[in-house]
């Protein structure tokens, strides 16, 4: 079930690629597709409680193939989708956010703290939050943001301060959790190497929210990258258990393994991470679809197990070869 | 005398490539009246499928190495030159697209340091001077089906100091004759190369000159005092440190740092007191200190 949604959501997202011109014989079988897709539960709660018929087919689409490509660890196409969907709908919340965790994921923290504002801007709960801060309400300038190409060279992120500031406020100010404002504070923490206090908000987020696999796997990236590894490998298992197709979880676990010197646990996972990837290529599709860091990560640990024939098969991609290698062929 | 199959029948390819080198172009660009120029020297190897060219002289499949000039001269015309990096992913992608028996492109190529003239912040509109404080030089590398590898550097860039530089506390065995110094000058040509982890959307002008400063920045320290330099091994890994904290597109990075030493003369033979006044240059031998590193793989939110 997990393979077909990559499979499904890949197809879907290219047939939009290739239509330039909204073609009404075209959305209406976009429409159908939706339906179908709500139809056999592949989308969340929250997706279907969030599609009007209001909303633009055309944007709801960029933004799932967006946050889609972002968990099977297709970071910068997941970048570009998002910000189709910004420049549809500036005020999309969820790309908001998706693409606020990319581009931290890209290190791009000065931009992260960017989007992150302009998720507080058009949040109808918190932006009374902003109407004294002039100097931050700033242009509608959001759009224009989305779709700059990186800036290089600024190397402090004058915005983190602000803005966590005003997360810490909004978040002070709910009676109840919000987990996607916890989320936020998280990434902010992440941006600002305070692991404990974003794996604190990613917790709070999931007493809400204890079934979704994406803060799980975020409490567990931050437990990571905090030096917590041992926590992390509990964080992305539970994510893996709700949804075992999630490539990202799967080499952020193999990553772990690294971490912790279990160098042939990481391999196995790496290896399990590409060989999903390569299941969804769309025989439409002539690009590469299996990630660039993924077959990094499984050198790297290819290379710390002392087999160089294993080593080597990797750098010419013989993915056949190893899963063979790591009885993980089927 | 051509070889005969028996001889041929105990070798194996291990790698072919061929091409043009040294291929030089001035493209110009106008706005008016103000214009810009990139003046570059390509190098261009390709490798191609079949290797019967080697084998048996059969040159079917050669595109000749004065096509892959043309190639370039013409490539600049209708793509134009806005980086050395852009240009290099455009005939590389130009030869494995164009054709279908080309399995691998590697383009080298290096930009020619001409800067703008420029007094009192008036720029000028169309005159240069050539100003080689700094080479810019990319390379790219491509598989057919694959994306493109690409490296950027900078190199031939000469700095010195005068002091805030030392080297004590090194391994002394018997044959180690030299003195220990807190104090002393450091002089070194810079090469670096780096690797990025994504090709689109990149703004390669600034994080080129990211690098730059930055090794410039750690080199140099605060402009009134200076930052002391325990070592060349030292200075080197924290340049490296904060280019991948700064510029994220940068994956890998590697720095070569010559030594080039300066010597106190020794001139109590003719009774003056020489205080580190007056120094030798020595070109050779000199110091060569490398390093390489790669961002830590980071798990992803």
């Amino acid at each position: 079930m997990e393979l077909s949604t990559v499979t499904r959501l890949e197809v879907f997202g290219l047939m939009l690629y290739l239509s330039c011109e909204s073609d009404t014989e075209f959305w209406d079988k976009m429409q159908a597709e939706w339906e179908e897709l709500a139809r056999r539960n592949w989308l969340t709660e929250n997706e279907q409680a969030q599609i009007p018929s209001s909303v633009s087919p055309h944007e709801k689409a960029w933004q799932v193939l967006g946050t889609t490509q972002a968990e099977n660890e297709n970071e910068q196409a997941a970048i570009v989708s998002l910000q189709r969907c910004l420049e549809l709908h500036p005020n999309n919340l969820q790309a908001l956010m998706a693409l606020a965790v990319s581009l931290t994921n890209t290190g791009m923290r000065q931009d992260a703290c960017e989007v992150l504002l302009c998720w507080l801007r058009h949040n109808s709960k918190y932006n009374h939050l902003l109407k004294d801060k002039s100097h931050l309400a700033g242009s509608p300038g959001c759009q224009r943001r989305m779709s700059r190409v990186s800036t290089v060279g600024r190397y402090e992120s004058s915005l983190l301060p602000e803005v966590k500031e005003l997360f810490l406020e909004a978040a002070q100010h709910n009676r109840d959790t919000d987990p996607d404002l916890q989320t936020g504070l998280g990434v902010l923490f992440n941006i600002s190497a305070e692991f404990n206090k974003a794996v604190e908000a990613f917790n709070a987020a999931l007493s809400v929210r204890p079934e979704d696999y994406l803060l799980w796997n975020r409490l567990g990236a931050t437990l990571a990258n905090g030096d917590r590894s041992e926590e992390a490998v509990e964080a992305y298992t539970r994510a893996l258990e709700l949804q075992p197709g999630f490539i990202r979880s799967r080499y952020n676990l193999g990553i772990s393994c690294i971490n912790l010197g279990a160098h042939r646990e990481a391999a196995s996972n790496f290896l399990t991470a590409l060989s999903l990837q390569r299941k969804s290529r769309s025989r439409q599709l002539s690009h590469q679809v299996m990630s660039g860091n993924i077959w990094a990560a499984l050198r790297i640990a290819l290379s710390m197990m002392d087999q160089p024939e294993l080593f080597q098969a990797a750098n010419i991609g013989d993915l056949d070869l190893l899963m063979k290698a790591f009885n993980l062929d089927m | 005398m051509a070889t005969t199959s028996t001889q041929q029948k105990n070798v194996e390819f291990v790698r072919t490539g061929y091409g043009k080198n040294l291929v030089k172009v001035l493209y110009i660009r106008r706005e008016g009246t103000h214009h810009y120029i990139t003046e570059l020297t390509a190098n261009v190897e390709l490798t191609l499928k079949s290797r019967k060219d080697y084998l048996t002289g059969d040159n079917s499949d050669i595109i000749p190495t004065d096509t892959v000039k043309n190639t370039v001269h013409a490539l600049a015309k209708l793509k134009g030159v806005l980086t050395i990096e852009q240009f290099a992913m455009d005939i590389s992608e130009h030869f494995l697209t164009a054709f279908k028996h080309v399995t691998r492109v590697n383009v080298k190529i290096e930009e020619a340091p001409w800067r703008r003239l420029e007094k009192n912040g008036v720029e000028h509109a169309h005159a240069f001077i050539y100003s080689p404080e700094s080479c810019r030089f990319c390379e790219v590398e491509q598989n057919l089906n694959e994306s493109p590898v690409l490296h950027s550097g900078v190199k031939n860039m000469k700095v010195l100091k005068t002091t805030q530089s030392g080297f004590e506390g090194f391994f002394r065995d018997r044959f180690t004759t030299l003195q220990e110094a807190k104090d002393r000058c450091f002089c070194t040509s810079v090469y670096a190369r780096w690797r990025y982890n994504k090709v689109q959307n990149v703004d390669f002008d600034s994080a080129w000159n990211s690098v730059k400063e930055s090794i410039i920045e750690k080199f140099a320290g605060p402009y009134d005092r200076g930052e002391y330099s325990p070592s060349v091994q030292k200075t080197l890994y924290d340049t490296q440190v904060i280019v991948l904290d700064r510029v994220p597109e940068v994956e890998e990075i590697e720095i070569v740092m010559p030594n080039q030493h300066y010597f106190t003369i020794d001139m109590t033979k003719m009774g003056l007191t020489n205080n580190n006044e007056v120094l030798l240059p020595l070109d050779n031998p000199s110091g060569n200190i490398t390093g390489t590193v790669r961002r830590k793989p980071q798990a992803k939110l």
